[in-house]
């Protein structure tokens, strides 16, 4: 960034920036799923049973949901997290 | 003070004293005196760990020093999160509604996903120590839009608080037998206590403890009452499916519409597929505009532990969240063992005969058969985890452990919600306003005084929500409005602040006023003066729901405005250095 404060030259950070947008994109898309995509057949999955019972529909948005979300957060953190060694050579 | 500058030594010996001493009166059998030892003892345990975390420099005092770790600042965004109300109503609230209660589970949740994405790793490198220092700094130093933040976080984080102060009273009066006035003055004073010692490095790790208390106390209520109604098949958490059909067949032989299906009462005063969703995404998304939830990400050591702190952090809200709806269908499922029975014997029964005094279950013949009907019997959402012991027949300690549990939620969310207004009041109106070049030591005092006029004043609050159903109706409301404001007026020029250099001052300001704009009379219109709700395909649009509505006026509103005025040439270099130095990897 030219302030020389993490040595990374303009060229490597926009490289990185790059990447990281467009894994944020996905991530945000994904993030749709859970939050959105995954209970609007509310009418076809309310009479789909699993685990001896449980209805599909209650089941995704009390628990399936919320462990989606948690899989993405750490997913995300795991990619950042190895970007940003490469781009400081650690 | 000795023993307390050993945090390794201090904290195991307070929790091996407070086990002892309660174990020993609970050996004695005397039940009330080990009760009472146990709820106040548990604060005793939270004081000495701020104690022995107690620090008197700013850095400390504001921001934690900015050295938690991954796993611990995850239990404290918990525990920071999860408040009374989280842990005593959110299984009673899906008992009641069912399907149409699950919003409250992924709207309370997914949102850390945004959060975790968007928002934390920014926050944390931006350099700031408060949400309306960020803001202020965004719209390139004009003041106006940080007191705006700061009059929107004492907004919030002030009824949110005097809930919480109310919990507390309900809790320790409930347990106690003394009167829930008394119980918020009490906890009001427990806060002072824990925070007044080093500010947000003494809460932090107050609420970390907290944290494990209060799921611990939450998952021996649940295992024990899981194990006794038998659905370790393998895992309670997936293993209710035949309690739920034996539950089913209950509701369908009363004529009753199941319970998991969706649709059937309103959320927020709304209704249908659309009010649901939206409900859950206003909900996500006025989570990472709250005040108190942004400022943890200030704590964190660097940016990768606030990736990772985020992902702890929601691994612990889940395991209570996770926990209710199921919760919620052992809860029903004893309810629906009293439906049909003689309403002599109903009575009888032992959970219904303990609670009844406390009117939490209502039990009335309305129609003179003699038997208790299903709409006869009524409950409170509160019934759901404070009576789950007796319903399932456990062992009379299991209730002391949930208040104990319920009590740690309440003062952990009380905890950070009066640090975060302490250093809204501290840094963003004293220092930066009334006296730029006060001493630290001086400013850390201030900050000390501060907390105790604000704990008094929300204290006052507090009891009079207790005293009075009006004003109480109106806290109630106001806390579930914070989301719709977060969501428009904050949310979406905090992140678009983050990832767009064309966003100026003009920009946010005409975002946050379009939000609130937008948002305010709809609310008030349809949640308080009886405004029909706007339609759309045939459901109705509740006050929660609304808050997308809110959320998207304020991006377009923002973008465009922007874009008018000159986008990024509007911005000083300042600002655009401001930005950049955000997403620089450290």
């Amino acid at each position: 960034m030219g302030n020389g404060e993490s040595g990374v030259s303009e060229e490597v950070f926009r490289e990185y920036w790059g990447k990281m947008k467009t894994l944020t994109i996905v991530m945000l898309l994904l993030w749709t799923i859970p939050a959105f995509w995954m209970h609007l057949p509310v009418g076809t999955t309310q009479n789909i049973r699993i685990l001896g019972g449980i209805p599909l529909h209650w089941f995704s948005a009390g628990f399936i949901a919320v462990v989606f979300g948690i899989a993405l957060i750490f997913i995300y953190a795991i990619i950042m997290d190895k970007w940003d060694r490469e781009i400081l050579g650690r | 003070m000795g023993i307390l500058d050993e945090p390794k030594l201090a904290i195991p010996a307070i929790f091996v004293i407070y086990f002892v001493v309660v174990g020993a009166l609970a050996a004695t059998g005397n039940t009330y005196a080990a009760s009472a030892v146990a709820v106040f003892g548990s604060v005793l345990i939270y004081v000495t760990v701020a104690l022995v975390m107690r620090a008197a420099t700013t850095e400390a005092f504001y921001v934690a020093g900015r050295d938690v770790g991954p796993i611990s600042i995850g239990s404290s965004i918990a525990s920071n999160w999860m408040s009374g109300a989280s842990f005593v109503s959110m299984a009673g609230a899906i008992a009641l509604l069912g399907y149409d209660g699950l919003p409250y589970i992924i709207g309370w949740t997914l949102g850390y996903v945004i959060a975790a994405v968007l928002i934390a790793p920014f926050v944390r490198r931006s350099g700031t120590y408060t949400v309306p220092e960020f803001i202020e700094t965004r719209s390139s130093n004009w003041p106006v839009a940080r007191v705006i933040a700061v009059l929107m976080l004492f907004v919030v984080s002030f009824t949110y608080l005097v809930a919480q102060l109310v919990a507390t009273g309900v809790i320790i009066g409930r347990f106690l037998g003394i009167p829930a006035v008394f119980g918020a003055m009490l906890g009001s004073l427990f806060v002072i206590l824990f925070a007044g010692t080093g500010g947000w490095r003494s809460v932090v790790w107050v609420q970390v403890t907290q944290y494990w208390v209060l799921i611990v106390a939450y998952w021996i209520g649940f295992m024990l009452a899981a194990a006794k109604a038998g659905i370790f098949k393998p895992w309670p958490h997936i293993g209710y499916g035949g309690l739920l059909a034996q539950l089913e067949a209950r509701e369908t032989s009363f004529g009753l519409a199941h319970f998991t299906q969706p649709f059937k009462t309103s959320f927020a005063g709304g209704t249908n597929l659309i009010n649901w969703i939206l409900g859950a995404l206003a909900l996500m998304l006025g989570t990472v505009g709250l005040p108190h939830v942004l400022s943890q990400f200030y704590l964190v050591k660097d940016v990768r532990t606030a990736r990772y702190g985020v992902g702890w952090g929601l691994t612990f809200i889940a395991l209570l969240y996770l926990t209710a709806p199921v919760y919620a269908i052992l809860a029903r499922y004893a309810f629906s063992q009293v439906w049909g029975m003689p309403i002599e014997q109903a009575k009888q029964v032992g959970w219904i005969q303990k609670w009844l005094p406390t009117g939490l279950v209502k039990v009335a013949d309305a129609n003179n058969n003699g038997l208790l009907d299903v709409k006869e019997l009524s409950f409170h959402k509160d019934i759901v985890v404070i009576g789950m012991p007796d319903m399932w027949g456990l062992a009379w300690w299991v209730a002391v452990v949930v208040a104990v549990g319920g009590l740690a939620a309440a003062l952990s969310t009380a905890n950070g919600l009066l640090m975060v207004m302490t250093v809204g009041a501290t840094r963003d109106i004293y220092k930066r306003f009334i006296n730029p070049n006060v001493s630290e030591e001086r400013e850390v005092w201030v900050g000390r005084g501060m907390l105790v006029l604000l704990a008094f004043i929300s204290a006052f609050a507090g009891a009079r929500a207790i005293q009075d159903p009006t004003f109480s109706k109106y806290v109630a409301l106001l806390v579930g409005w914070a989301f719709v404001f977060a969501s428009s007026l904050f949310t979406p020029s905090i992140i678009m602040g983050i990832f767009w250099k064309g966003l100026n001052r003009y920009g946010i300001v005409a975002g946050m006023v379009a939000g609130l704009l937008v948002s305010f009379p709809y609310i008030a219109g349809v949640g308080l003066f009886g405004m029909a709700p706007i339609e759309i395909a045939g459901g109705k649009i509740g006050t929660i729901a609304w808050g997308v509505v809110g959320f998207l006026v304020h991006l377009v509103v923002a973008v465009v405005v922007s874009l008018a005025t000159g986008a990024e040439k509007a911005n000083p270099p300042e600002t655009i250095e401001f930005v950049d130095r955000m997403k620089i990897p450290e």
